[in-house]
């Protein structure tokens, strides 16, 4: 087994293990869970790679209807493990097995700060759903949307960091106001 | 984008290209999955989607940091600038990063007239080297074709991509000098391979004549003269050298890409001068399309090199000046020189210069580099028409034999012998007959 092989095959186990995890407490079928397993294999085939996301949905499927939020979580962070090792695999065509320990070891921590992260929100949760109604109520329906912005703006502003680095000239005052103020005795 | 290039334009050539940074397939695939599992949990109110989110989200959050390489330093090496068709040639890439990468994807895409090897090389890290096998199929000058690298960051969350043409290559067609070459008819009073009806220092024995004064001893037939009482000589035939002019007629490439007339043209004619400089012969060129060129004739292996270039240039310029004989100097066409004229003899312009060299005493060869293949012939007015195309054609090759010009038709060609390259029956009034009416008249 090359290790590009033994890379998908873990990739493989992980998101087969996070439908099994998401459908124990689902009350959806779970032929859901069968056919996204049998969809991730494509992750093998070089072309098979529209179909990644086939885990991820499948466990979005499958939770709407769940109760359980710490299999929630382990299904998440095994998720992401699934999409990390898969994503590598794709470039790992005829790697060395220290190649790969090259290439994943700058994914290390924040796969585990990812997985701290899960572990609190889902003790959050689980605090949360103690807690009076009206309180949890906003919480559920803000929690996401704010998770979702704060994502969205760090993403924006990785994206747009020249755009913005070419906004601060800008604000400095133009060669010909600055050439009056200089004339006028002002600052420069 | 391109920042600069190396001097020199054949090889190794080097060029640095800066990164455009675009999120990578993992960051859409987060976004994906985490998006859509807050957004469900935000709608229908499930914590448990949320707690699915977050490990998807916080690691888009942490990886989407922005990559430290800037640019990425190509390095492109071509085997050989020049090859022949079906002769492959390697292409060497090697790429590297200014900055740590995640990894390294180069592939190599050919043009229609380069076939390149279909594999993608890819790097764990920062560089990446690769090799790919070039095959030229159709002579020209061609640029290989592009070399495409994709980088991703270290934490994947970006993806770039940079686009390099590779180096050009000139495609030589394919040129085996053939066994046996006939002589051409008219010699020059020059030494060369040919043996010539004059007698003269050459080694080819002809007959023995009466000794006279100032006769070489040395070649006196000593049993001869014992037998006839009387001084006799041996004599030899002189060997001289012949000019060849190749003309290939580009005015129209008709035909699909690599098997058009003039690619089967410019093939023949590449062998017929290699045969005639291989013997030690003149040979020159005469680009006949719509930019009319011309190499004077001359002896040498480097001739053959400068023919080529000068017949891989009828495919090149177009313009809307009619070519003509006059144009060319004497120089390019010498007295009796050998023409052999590859020709499709679809335009009045090329036949009436082959009648023009003709009424100039050169001796002629035209090679019908034309063939009926692909020719779709559905109904009786197909047939009908192409009965009387057939007939066109025979009656403007009747006119060219009637004065003296062998037409050929280029399925019946061996470059093995080139014993094709006899020229034609002079008519019985002289080299010049009346000439026959346009290009449909019958002579």
């Amino acid at each position: 087994m090359t290790a590009r092989s033994g890379l998908l095959a873990v990739a493989t186990a992980a998101g087969w293990l996070a439908l099994a995890l998401a459908a124990v407490t689902s009350q959806s079928t779970p032929l859901v869970a069968v056919l996204a397993g049998l969809l991730s294999l494509a992750s093998w085939h070089r072309h098979g790679r529209a179909v990644a996301v086939a885990v991820p949905v499948g466990c979005v499927v499958l939770l709407a209807s769940a109760s359980s939020v710490l299999l929630a979580a382990a299904a998440g962070v095994l998720v992401l493990v699934q999409l990390v090792l898969a994503d590598v695999a794709a470039d790992a065509h005829g790697a060395r097995r220290a190649q790969l320990r090259a290439a994943l070891s700058p994914l290390v921590p924040g796969g585990v700060a990812a997985a701290v992260v899960a572990v609190l929100v889902a003790a959050a949760a689980l605090i949360g759903a103690r807690a009076p109604t009206a309180v949890v109520a906003p919480a559920v329906l803000a929690g996401p949307l704010l998770v979702l912005a704060a994502v969205l703006l760090a993403l924006g502003r990785e994206t747009r960091r020249d755009f913005w680095r070419m906004l601060t000239p800008r604000r400095r005052l133009s060669a010909l106001t600055r050439r009056y103020v200089e004339r006028a005795g002002g600052r420069s | 984008m391109t920042l600069g290039r190396s001097a020199d334009p054949q090889r190794p050539r080097d060029t640095t290209v800066r990164l455009r940074w675009s999120p990578s397939r993992l960051t859409r695939r987060l976004t994906t999955a985490g998006g859509l599992a807050a957004a469900v949990a935000a709608f229908a109110a499930r914590p448990g989607l949320l707690v699915f989110a977050a490990p998807l989200l916080t690691a888009l959050a942490l990886w989407v940091r922005r990559p430290r390489a800037e640019t990425l330093q190509v390095r492109l090496d071509l085997e050989r600038p020049q090859t022949t068709e079906g002769l492959p040639v390697d292409l060497q890439a090697h790429v590297a990063a200014d900055g740590p990468l995640g990894s390294l994807r180069v592939a190599a895409r050919g043009e229609p007239q380069v076939a390149l090897a279909d594999h993608v090389l890819v790097a764990l890290g920062p560089v990446a080297d690769g090799e790919w096998s070039a095959a030229p199929t159709r002579w020209g000058h061609w640029v290989v074709g592009t070399v495409i690298a994709e980088a991703t960051s270290v934490h994947r969350g970006w993806d770039a991509r940079a686009v390099v043409q590779a180096p050009a290559l000139t495609v030589y067609p394919p040129a085996t000098a053939a066994a046996r070459v006939p002589p051409p008819p008219h010699l020059r009073a020059r030494l060369g391979p040919h043996v010539s009806r004059t007698s003269g220092a050459g080694v080819e024995f002809t007959g023995i004549r009466p000794y006279q004064a100032g006769d070489p001893v040395r070649r006196v037939n000593w049993t001869a003269s014992s037998k006839a009482d009387e001084l006799m000589l041996n004599e030899y035939a002189q060997e001289r050298m012949g000019d060849v002019v190749v003309l290939v007629d580009s005015i129209h490439d008709l035909g699909p890409a690599g098997a058009s007339t003039v690619d089967v043209s410019v093939r023949s004619a590449a062998v017929v001068a290699q045969s005639y400089l291989a013997v030690a012969d003149r040979v020159g060129v005469v680009a006949f399309g719509s930019a009319l060129r011309w190499l004077t004739p001359t002896t040498g292996s480097r001739q053959f090199y400068r023919v080529v270039e000068t017949l891989l240039q009828a495919r090149q310029a177009r313009t809307y000046v009619d070519p003509s004989v006059d144009r060319i100097p004497l120089a390019a066409l010498p007295n009796g020189a050998l023409v052999v004229c590859f020709s499709p003899l679809l335009d009045s312009v090329a036949v009436e210069a082959v009648r023009d060299l003709r009424e100039r005493a050169h001796p002629v060869v035209v090679v019908d580099v034309l063939t009926e293949r692909g020719v779709d012939v559905r109904g009786d007015e197909d047939q009908l028409a192409l009965r009387i195309w057939r007939l066109e054609r025979a009656a403007v090759r009747r006119s060219l034999e009637r004065i003296g010009v062998r037409v050929v038709p280029h399925a019946e060609l061996d470059d093995g012998s080139l014993h094709w390259l006899r020229p034609g029956q002079e008519p019985a009034q002289g080299p010049v007959q009346g000439r026959p009416g346009g290009v449909g008249g019958v002579g």
